[in-house]
């Protein structure tokens, strides 16, 4: 059983690996035409698909190389990816003036349909398991403070 | 860019994805036959992205061009991405998944490249 556990990248991880790194490459590409062409349009919304692009790269890379580091890092990255599309989706829906060109994160990702919001909620479930625990070698004692 | 030879491209996208989706669902990991197919789609994708780029040296201007040929390398790029996966020999039926996954994100793309020519 045990080599059956340590391949890589695991069942739903596999398609969350693909996932992260379709949304790394296609924020990233966007986040750099952004910023490159216009900027001083929407600063606060080119930036903010700047840090977006950045989380799911970091994700994708942590969700593609399995380990107990890289398990801890994605479990950060999707908390703060889940907390940005929740506090920029509120204020684009709240004033939409803030963000005159829409983010990868506006109204709650509604331009992604909606994967945005429910992309974190799904990664984190599944990183809280413990048979992904154990793949990642991330063991319970190392992380009962988490 | 011819509109409908895009579509005709669309569509096949689209029923590459549904075919994964099927796969996916009787987990059973992508087989040789739907690699096959999913090679046929890059192949299209590869030659539209060829027409597109001599039409556009010829000296055609989509309004964001920049951002045209980001989408263009979005739809050559993805597909051997999920072919590698698929192919390696831990696939299962998760990798059906994925290809059609990005398969539907690569068909979206056409119909973006399509919309900014």
């Amino acid at each position: 059983m045990t080599t059956e556990i340590h391949r890589k990248p695991l069942g739903l991880g596999r398609l969350l690996a693909a996932v992260y790194t379709l949304f790394a490459v296609s924020a990233g590409a966007r986040a750099i035409f952004q910023i490159a062409t216009k900027f001083s349009h929407a600063p606060l919304a080119y930036t903010l698909s700047a840090v977006a692009a950045l989380i799911y790269l970091l994700a994708a890379v942590c969700f593609n190389w399995p380990s107990a580091a890289s398990w801890r890092t994605a479990v950060v990255a999707l908390c703060i990816e889940f907390a940005g599309v929740v506090v920029v989706g509120t204020l684009s829906v709240v004033n939409s003036g803030w963000f005159p060109d829409a983010s990868v994160w506006s109204d709650y990702g509604i331009g992604y349909g909606f994967v945005p919001v429910v992309l974190p909620i799904i990664g984190l479930l599944w990183l809280r398991r413990p048979e992904t625990r154990e793949a990642f070698g991330e063991t319970e004692a190392e992380t009962a403070a988490v | 860019m011819n509109a409908i030879a895009a579509l005709a491209i669309f569509v096949f996208l689209m029923a590459l994805s549904v075919w994964g989706l099927m796969l996916a669902v009787r987990r059973r990991p992508p087989d040789r036959s739907y690699l096959a197919a999913v090679v046929v789609g890059e192949v299209e994708l590869v030659i539209q992205a060829i027409v597109a780029l001599i039409v556009i040296i010829a000296g055609h201007r989509p309004p964001s061009l920049a951002e045209y040929l980001g989408y263009l390398f979005v739809t050559v790029a993805f597909l051997p991405y999920a072919l590698v996966r698929a192919r390696s020999p831990q696939a299962n039926h998760w990798d059906s998944s994925v290809v059609a996954v990005v398969t539907f994100a690569v068909a979206v793309a056409v119909l973006r490249l399509l919309d900014l020519w």
